[in-house]
């Protein structure tokens, strides 16, 4: 395992984190939510950058707090609100990881940031928002490291740029024993790249699933009132009310699409599992 | 510790040209003025003192855009940063040191002034054991109150000052002979000399300690 999250909980004046969730080896794990639903604030707790007040934090089967310098050079790390400081140039930080990460590949990292248009003596201050993502998301991908803790690494990116970044994901998933924990607001992206869902809802793990079940047993179901009121409510997470009558998000599409055949029912995406658990009423 | 410390000399290239013009201005008044040892050792301090400042500032370079919180990822430890940090101002007082030795020495041989090493060691000296006062009081205060910390430095510098100088003065108003103090002074130089250096060791340990724990509690 590399990492497990149990029970974890902080607590701030207006917040409380409940958590519990893992990152497996080979896997590619993602955490979606809302802005603010405490995706960041666990991460950071991860990283042992902010206390909790209960649970426990492993990684690499060791407590968060206790890992040693060669363990957390086994960790890269891409934060959404901050990064390498404006002062510095792209050389500069090639001499600061070589110092810092014995693994550090100063030529493939030269070589990516020529690919990916960073110019190496310009100041960071005068990069672009996607090129200081960029950035950080191959730094954190030059040091050979086991577990990727991406939290938005693919924000202010443009399309291209951030199909690229994802390739790169998968590519370096390609060799044994290593896991990415990856956040993203774009939802298009972990569908395409993560084995694994947790969904954070107000500080709590709201559902967490393969995504294998997630496109295959999952689905969004349209019905007028007459249909809801006679239809088995089981497998009806949440529902909410529309001009039409109801959607509904369910997990057993197909058991549905068997038994009552006059109902539409639509395939979901994660923005959907979001939206209704977010704004639905859950059963 | 390495790469804190590459990371720090990055920073302080930044820097490095305010040092530098302080450094030209240094050596034109000592080369080019009439020479007076006062003048060449309030140079000195200054020099020393503003080194010291401009390597514990740079903790504002690590702050800028949230930058603290990255840089803990890194692999290092919170009191490798304290470590580090001093560590750098360390190697950035000596550097600055060695050169204002070289410069006190040129600017004696150019002008033909007697060299007196006592009074040369002693200044010099003392200027660093200044310079390690103020980054022992700064760092911590940095750590704890980030920009507003070089206010508060410079508040305590100025309280400090003001309560010399009023002790001074209604001292003569104190039924006490100070002028034992200064006799006192001369017979027991050593062991001054000595108590000093260790109050100064213990105080850096303290700022070392202190600042340790503030980043501990510090959440990022």
């Amino acid at each position: 395992m590399l990492v497990k999250i149990e029970q974890l909980e902080k607590q701030y004046p207006n917040f409380h984190l409940d958590c519990s969730m893992e990152v497996k080896e080979g896997q590619i794990t993602g955490l979606i939510g809302q802005n603010g639903a405490g995706k960041s604030t666990t991460f950071k707790a991860i990283l042992d950058l902010i206390t909790f007040e209960r649970g426990t934090i492993q990684i690499f089967d060791q407590d968060c707090h206790d890992l040693t310098r060669e363990e957390k050079c086994k960790i890269g790390v891409v934060l959404s609100d901050s990064g390498f400081s404006n002062y510095v140039k792209v050389k500069d930080v090639i001499r600061m990881m070589k110092a810092f990460y014995p693994a550090f590949n100063a030529d493939d990292f030269q070589y990516q940031c020529e690919r990916f248009g960073l110019p190496l003596n310009d100041k960071i201050k005068t990069f672009s928002t996607g090129m200081k993502a960029k950035l950080k998301i191959l730094a954190a991908m030059s040091h050979d490291a086991d577990l990727l803790i991406l939290d938005e690494p693919t924000a202010g990116l443009d399309v291209v740029v951030r199909d690229e970044i994802l390739d790169m994901l998968r590519e370096y998933m390609l060799k044994e024993g290593r896991g990415i924990l990856i956040s993203s607001h774009i939802a298009t992206d972990l569908e395409g790249l993560c084995d694994d869902i947790y969904l954070i809802d107000q500080g709590r793990i709201s559902l967490h699933e393969d995504i294998v079940t997630l496109t295959e047993c999952y689905g969004l179901m349209k019905m007028d009132e007459t249909q809801f009121e006679r239809v088995d409510k089981q497998y009806i997470l949440a529902q909410k009310k529309e001009h039409f009558g109801r959607v509904c998000l369910t997990n057993e599409k197909k058991f549905y699409r068997e038994n009552y055949p006059d109902i539409v029912i639509e395939k979901c995406g994660i923005d959907d599992v979001i939206y209704m658990t977010a704004k639905g009423e859950k059963r | 510790m390495k790469g804190l410390f590459v990371k720090d000399l990055c920073f302080f290239r930044e820097l490095v040209k305010t040092l530098v013009i302080f450094l030209i201005v240094a050596t034109m008044m000592i080369l080019f003025q009439d020479f007076k040892y006062e003048n060449l050792m309030f140079v000195f301090s200054y020099m020393i003192v503003c080194s010291a400042m401009t390597s514990v500032n740079l903790i504002a370079y690590d702050q800028d855009q949230n930058g603290m919180s990255f840089l803990l990822t890194f692999p290092v430890k919170k009191k490798d940063y304290v470590r580090a940090k001093f560590l750098f101002s360390g190697f950035v007082i000596l550097v600055v040191f060695a050169i204002m030795w070289v410069l006190s020495i040129t600017a004696i041989t150019v002008q033909h002034v007697p060299l007196k090493w006592e009074s040369l060691l002693a200044s010099s000296g003392t200027s660093v054991l200044i310079a390690i006062v103020m980054l022992s009081l700064m760092l911590p205060l940095k750590l704890k109150f980030e920009e507003k910390g070089n206010l508060i430095m410079v508040v305590t510098v100025f309280a400090a000052i003001a309560a010399t100088y009023f002790l001074s003065k209604g001292a003569k108003y104190l039924p006490i002979d100070l002028s034992g103090i200064g006799a006192f002074f001369n017979d027991h130089t050593k062991a001054i000399i000595v108590g000093v250096l260790v109050v100064v060791a213990v105080g850096v340990i303290c700022s070392m300690k202190i600042s340790e724990r503030i980043l501990q509690k510090k959440e990022y």
